[in-house]
């Protein structure tokens, strides 16, 4: 990556936090709640996510969820745990293991199904949780996994509100740093930790500093391919992140719906979010 | 001529989609602003509505003579405000619009003449355009109103300058962006303040720009409202960038005076100039007669 991208990835945290924690209060409060709930999983988008509304809510609005399987690492418990202690939250374990038990044929299935599912689970335990404490499920998916479609459509990508959705992985890691996060979880090797030994690089088959810098040029710059090329990239990655964009484009969308009226949800009724708030 | 006018800028965060919840804001703000000794207050775009409308455009549309805006005519008994609304033409069109009120009645409405219509902006799907940009005289001199992306085309600012703007006031929507780099303000922010720097001075004009705060849907709009005069480099005020409230600046009209007649830019301008070379750079655009040999 050359020198002038890294520069273009870099924040000044001090402009970008209070921007953040400005958007979960204003955004949360305007639907008349003051609650919020987030899945805390040891890793630095959660903990970033967790941290930042923290400051905006509180530690006695933020609710703070351990959801390990039997398969999860004890390492990232002990990340959580760390991470919710620094905030002052006295985090809830919710251990998900009987429930995937309770799903025919679980341990039979492959990473994937068995990993959406876990991922799932945790978004019925999070959505629960906000019904019962009257709060809002804070997302914590960032803009890299958003772009290459690296999550799972109704589990982690399940939220009310996002923080991170306009942030590259390289700069969620760079708030981590700059919110006092324990310095373990700002510098491991980020894993969903679905399965045992899993890093999101090898899955992905390149590094986020690469993908955020190819990220940054398709996206941000809009730049064609053949001019990343040109300035260093290799070829083939630049084509497969594109390629991973292209595919995944359904999952940043509503279901597709057949119209057949004058006016249709998701084509031409055409109302904001924050209608009326 | 009084020497000196004393500008408030409010900075608020209106519902979205409704009207009369918004009237509170306006009505805090005039307040504020006379507790400050201020004799005129700028407020921001659609700031009676709320910017992200859509669909609800039609909804919180009203008619000048509406009396759904006599109590903002009434606020402007104590002092003469902006006001930015959706409004409904006789001929049934909505356009994005922004109100002078002065002593109890609505002087003189601007329609948004550009339209932003592209990446994150669609008001040309939802509005219809304004088509044209007057100068309107008030208590305090000459003034003209432009509402945020007018501003990016120096067509209107010239219009302005040649109708004898003393006084330029922007208001806006504007989405604060552009946090790449490492740069300490943001990168909409730069751009907001050359521009007003630049009009001011080439325009020998203040330049006041009252922005909103707040959220809607995501969309964070970056206050920072802001004064720039002709006779200073630097602004002189800034709002915080996120925090509803008001803020005063006073603009020295006798030196703004002074420099407008002591300098050649406003008496040579010559707009004969710029005529001859519409009718033919144009020529086609124009209709029949107007078109030079």
């Amino acid at each position: 990556m050359t020198d002038h991208y890294r520069s273009e990835l870099t924040l000044d945290p001090d402009l970008v936090i209070p921007i953040l924690e400005e958007f979960l209060r204003v955004e949360i409060g305007r639907t008349g709640l003051h609650h919020a709930v987030l899945g805390l999983s040891g890793g630095i988008d959660s903990s970033v996510a967790a941290a930042l509304t923290v400051r905006a809510l509180g530690a006695g609005n933020t609710t703070l969820v351990l959801m390990p399987h039997e398969v999860s690492s004890p390492a990232s418990s002990a990340d959580a745990r760390a991470v919710a202690e620094y905030l002052g939250v006295e985090p809830l374990i919710v251990d998900i293991t009987p429930m995937t038990a309770g799903y025919p044929g679980f341990t039979q299935l492959d990473r994937n199904r068995g990993g959406n599912i876990m991922a799932r689970l945790r978004m019925i335990v999070l959505y629960d949780l906000s019904a019962e404490r009257g709060g809002l499920v804070v997302g914590t998916s960032n803009k890299t996994e958003l772009l290459l479609g690296y999550g799972t459509l109704h589990g982690d990508m399940a939220s009310a509100v996002n923080p991170l959705g306009d942030l590259y992985k390289t700069q969620v890691r760079q708030l981590g740093a700059a919110l006092g996060l324990p310095e373990r979880v700002v510098s491991k090797t980020p894993s969903a930790d679905l399965y045992a030994g899993q890093t999101d690089e090898e899955e992905l088959g390149l590094t986020y500093e690469t993908a955020d810098a190819v990220l940054y040029r398709l996206v941000d710059e809009r730049e064609p391919v053949d001019e990343i090329v040109a300035s260093g990239f290799e070829r083939d990655v630049v084509e497969r992140v594109r390629e991973m964009v292209r595919r995944s484009e359904f999952k940043r969308h509503l279901p597709v719906i057949c119209k057949l009226s004058r006016r249709t949800v998701g084509v031409d009724w055409l109302y904001p979010r924050d209608w009326g708030t | 001529m009084a020497a000196r006018l004393h500008i408030a800028l409010g900075q608020f965060s209106p519902q979205l989609g409704v009207v009369e919840p918004n009237l509170s804001h306006l009505s805090a703000c005039v307040d504020e602003a006379l507790a400050r000794g201020a004799d005129l207050l700028l407020t921001p775009e659609l700031g009676l509505t709320g910017y992200l409308l859509r669909d609800l455009v039609a909804e919180v549309a009203l008619e000048r003579t509406s009396p759904r805006l006599a109590p903002v005519a009434e606020l402007s008994r104590r002092l003469p405000l902006t006001l930015g609304f959706v409004e409904r033409a006789g001929d049934g069109q909505l356009y994005n619009a922004c109100g002078y009120f002065e002593d109890g009645e609505l002087r003189h409405v601007h329609r948004k003449v550009y339209l932003p219509t592209y990446g994150m902006f669609e008001e040309g799907r939802f509005f219809a355009r304004g088509d044209r940009v007057e100068t309107f005289d008030t208590a305090f001199g000459r003034l003209v109103m432009l509402n945020c992306e007018d501003i990016w085309h120096p067509s209107n600012a010239m219009l302005a300058q040649l109708d004898g703007a003393e006084g330029l006031i922007l208001m806006s929507a504007a989405p604060g962006r552009g946090v790449s780099g490492a740069t300490p303000v943001l990168g909409s922010r730069a751009a907001w303040h050359d521009i007003l720097r630049t009009f001011s001075r080439l325009l020998l004009c203040w330049a006041a720009w009252s922005n909103r705060v707040g959220f809607e849907d995501g969309v964070l709009f970056s206050g920072g409202s802001t004064i720039y005069a002709p006779y200073r480099e630097t602004p002189l005020v800034e709002a915080p960038m996120l925090a509803a409230g008001v803020t005063t600046a006073e603009v020295d009209r006798e030196a703004t005076s002074r420099l407008r007649a002591g300098s050649g830019q406003l008496r040579e301008e010559n707009p004969e100039v710029v005529r001859e070379r519409f009718a033919t750079l144009f020529a086609d655009r124009l209709p029949e007669g107007e078109r030079t040999p």
